[in-house]
């Protein structure tokens, strides 16, 4: 049977075995974009409004999108919107009896527009110092929302708030009607997407409908000179990574944010996503790498686990880089456009493992040395590697006195000795334990012995093999055989030889070239 | 059961990574139908891997589900690098090392049990339950995951030690060393 052959069974068995899990999985994708608020009667739906007229996306995504839990009078929300633009900025430009909605945008610069039941802008907030550069003389009283929207989108790209750099946008939309809710968040995405279809940008849109009457999150909006969707998000985004706040967040863009809430896998079922965040403004994650192998004097190849994510660090969108090599951790930040070391944590791995619960590499040292009657001072080399081993954490110690080479497997929970293996550099013998056998046999035949078997049984000479290799097989904790691997030319031996005998067992003969498929 | 009409090659082209990022752009844009085309085309590789990582056949099918879900909410973010297979991958393996994380210890089944497990599936026969038993049973957890994924994903050696985090050279010894033993174990069952 050739390797490909074996994969095709492979294949076939596993595919065969695999669940049909799809109706689940859309069904379960249908029902995350209807999770932010409780479900109103369907039959306050307009029926085919908007047809047509919306991105596709947007109309798949929104079609189950209902409002929230706390069902408000119009009078409530107007009444919250109103104290919101009050108290935040202090100026009067909401005429509370017309509102029908609260529309918000945020990039970095952040307003709000109240519109009537028509649609009509009765007024629009600058919430912050960029907003205002954004609004400067326009007059969007009484036009149309789509066309305020569409001016102001422009005076974002004109003014460079918006572009390559920074393309993404969020859409937040305050109305008690769950349905006209759906067809302002609809109709402000397409504008938006009019407005910049003759830019190169390649915009992100973030959209959701919030419903609201949390005061102090309202406060706090006012206090960052955001909107309160802009908030909104933030509290969603920091509920499911806990070591993000609020004032991390609250100062940086939407596409900052975005950026962070991919690279951490948040997911906000709220909100709805078309096209991605930028990344141009910021170094390469290989970059950011780069300047941690230099900084903690390590190459890749040395890197066993790691993690980089983006991050905030008062509001400075950062790489934080975890990282594990045999002996040592460490914990990075990076700043995202300078490549700028902000944070730099090294640390031996012994402290971080103990934290976990593991015995640390330094005990697991000390239980090998102790188990083979060692002293650290007649150790010439040794290599310690914390890994699993069929789901249980092995301390793998390796190490060598000159006359002899030992390897220990050490559970790292409990700290017992798992298997041993000493192994007399000078003429290849070695003993096996473990847990499971008594201690090493000596009737074993020897590696010298089982290397000569096999070449015997090929007809080569040791002289003649590019490579030779003689180990002991385990299975089931307990040696079981000898395997001797060499090569010769391009042709690969494989061979199993009995412990006592020395009798051939298997054998293997393949071209090592032919593991890579065609 | 669901019939797969396709599956993902072995023989893995650049055209094929363009398909599959081409449907991670259209879900992106909440095309359900793409979806389910993605679905079709990668849930046995998807399932094999997780089944690989979790041993456990009831796990292996929630991270088989989330993995899809997973891919539903985070396509927009995906940055086309013409690796979209080893980005679904590493979705599923951190799904997966999540659910061994959250239950701190990984439930595993008794190896006798393991052709049974599959023994009411009607779509897999007995050889099949062999395999998968031979799977289970017989290869180390890195070993296995190697082997279905270079078996069912077509990715190379080079990409799977990538995703696994390991060294070439580690990565060729354990999926020969893998081969090995599982043509041992069907060689004597057969």
């Amino acid at each position: 049977m050739t390797d490909y052959e074996l994969e095709q069974r492979i294949c076939t068995a596993v595919e065969h075995a695999t669940p049909d899990r799809l109706d689940k999985i859309l069904s379960s994708c249908n029902q995350q974009n209807t999770r932010t608020c409780t479900p109103v009667c369907k039959e306050t739906r307009a029926d085919g409004q908007a047809e047509g007229a919306i991105m596709d996306m947007l109309e798949r995504k929104h079609k189950n999108f209902r409002w929230g839990s706390a069902r408000k009078s119009l009078a409530s929300i107007v009444a919250l919107a109103a104290m919101f633009v009050l108290y935040s900025r202090g100026s009067n430009l909401c005429t509370v009896p017309a509102v029908d909605s609260v529309i918000m945008l945020d990039v970095n610069p952040s307003l709000s527009l109240s519109v009537d039941a028509e649609e009509n802008v009765l007024s629009v907030e600058a919430l912050n110092g960029d907003a205002e550069k954004v609004l400067g003389n326009m007059e969007l009283k009484d036009t149309s929302l789509e066309v305020a929207v569409n001016a102001i989108i422009g005076s974002m790209l004109q003014k460079g708030y918006l572009g390559d750099l920074q393309n993404t946008i969020l859409v937040s939309v305050e109305n008690e009607d769950a349905a006209q809710g759906e067809v302002l968040q609809q109709k402000v995405t397409e504008a938006i997407a009019n407005a910049v279809q003759n830019s190169s940008l390649d915009a992100a849109v973030l959209s959701q409908s919030i419903c609201t009457d949390d005061a102090v999150l309202a406060a706090k909006a006012a206090e960052y000179h955001i909107s309160l969707g802009k908030a909104v998000l933030i509290q969603e985004v920091i509920a499911q990574v806990p070591t993000l706040t609020f004032e991390d967040l609250a100062p940086m863009s939407i596409n900052e944010i975005a950026l962070i809430t991919v690279s951490k896998n948040v997911s906000i079922a709220t909100v709805t996503q078309s096209g991605a965040a930028s990344n141009k403004a910021y170094i390469s994650q290989e970059k950011a790498l780069n300047v941690v192998y230099n900084h903690a004097g390590m190459t890749m190849e040395d890197v066993i686990e790691m993690e980089i994510e983006f991050d905030s660090k008062h509001g400075t969108l950062v790489y934080e880089v975890e990282f594990e090599t045999a002996t040592k951790e460490g914990e990075y930040e990076i700043d995202a456009v300078t490549g700028e070391i902000l944070k730099s944590e090294l640390k031996n791995r012994d402290n971080a493992e103990v934290g976990f619960g593991y015995i640390g590499a330094a005990a697991a040292k000390e239980t090998a040395l102790a188990h083979a009657g060692v002293t650290a001072g007649d150790i010439l080399e040794i290599k310690i590697e914390l890994d699993s081993d069929d789901h249980i954490m092995i301390y793998h110690v390796e190490f060598e006195t000159g006359t002899k080479k030992y390897a220990y497997k050490i559970h790292a929970v409990t700290g017992a000795v798992v298997t041993s293996e000493a192994k007399d550099q000078k003429n290849g013998t070695s003993k096996n334990n473990s847990s499971s056998v008594s201690s090493g046999n000596s009737s074993y035949i020897g590696e010298a012995a089982a290397k000569k078997a096999a070449l015997s049984h090929a007809g080569v000479a040791e002289s003649n093999t590019a490579y030779i290799k003689c180990y002991l097989e385990y299975e089931d904790g307990k040696p079981a055989y000898y395997c001797v691997e060499f090569k010769v030319d391009k042709t690969e031996y494989e061979y199993e030889i009995d412990l006592y005998s020395g009798t051939v067992l298997d054998c293997e003969v393949e071209n090592h070239s032919n593991s890579e498929k065609p | 059961m669901l019939a797969f009409i396709m599956t993902v090659p072995p023989s893995r082209s650049e055209r094929q990574d363009g398909v599959i990022e081409n449907y991670i752009a259209k879900i992106a844009a909440g095309d359900q139908e793409t979806l389910t085309l993605l679905y079709q085309q990668t849930s046995a590789a998807v399932y094999g891997f997780a089944l690989s990582i979790l041993k456990n056949k009831q796990d292996a099918e929630d991270v088989l589900q989330d993995t899809y879900i997973q891919i539903w909410n985070a396509a927009g973010g995906y940055t086309p690098k013409g690796k979209p297979l080893a980005w679904i991958f590493t979705i599923t393996r951190n799904l997966a090392l999540m659910r061994i994380r959250e239950q701190s210890r990984t439930v595993t089944i008794e190896p006798e049990s393991w052709q049974s497990l599959f023994a009411d599936e009607p779509a897999v026969t007995s050889e099949d339950q062999l395999v998968l038993a031979s799977l289970m049973e017989t290869l180390s957890d890195q070993e296995r995951q190697i082997v279905v994924l270079h078996a069912m994903t077509g990715l190379k050696h080079r990409e799977i030690a990538e995703l696994l985090n390991l060294r070439l050279p580690t990565v060729l010894s354990k999926y020969n060393r893998a081969l090995k033993k599982l043509r041992n174990v069907l060689k004597e069952d057969n």
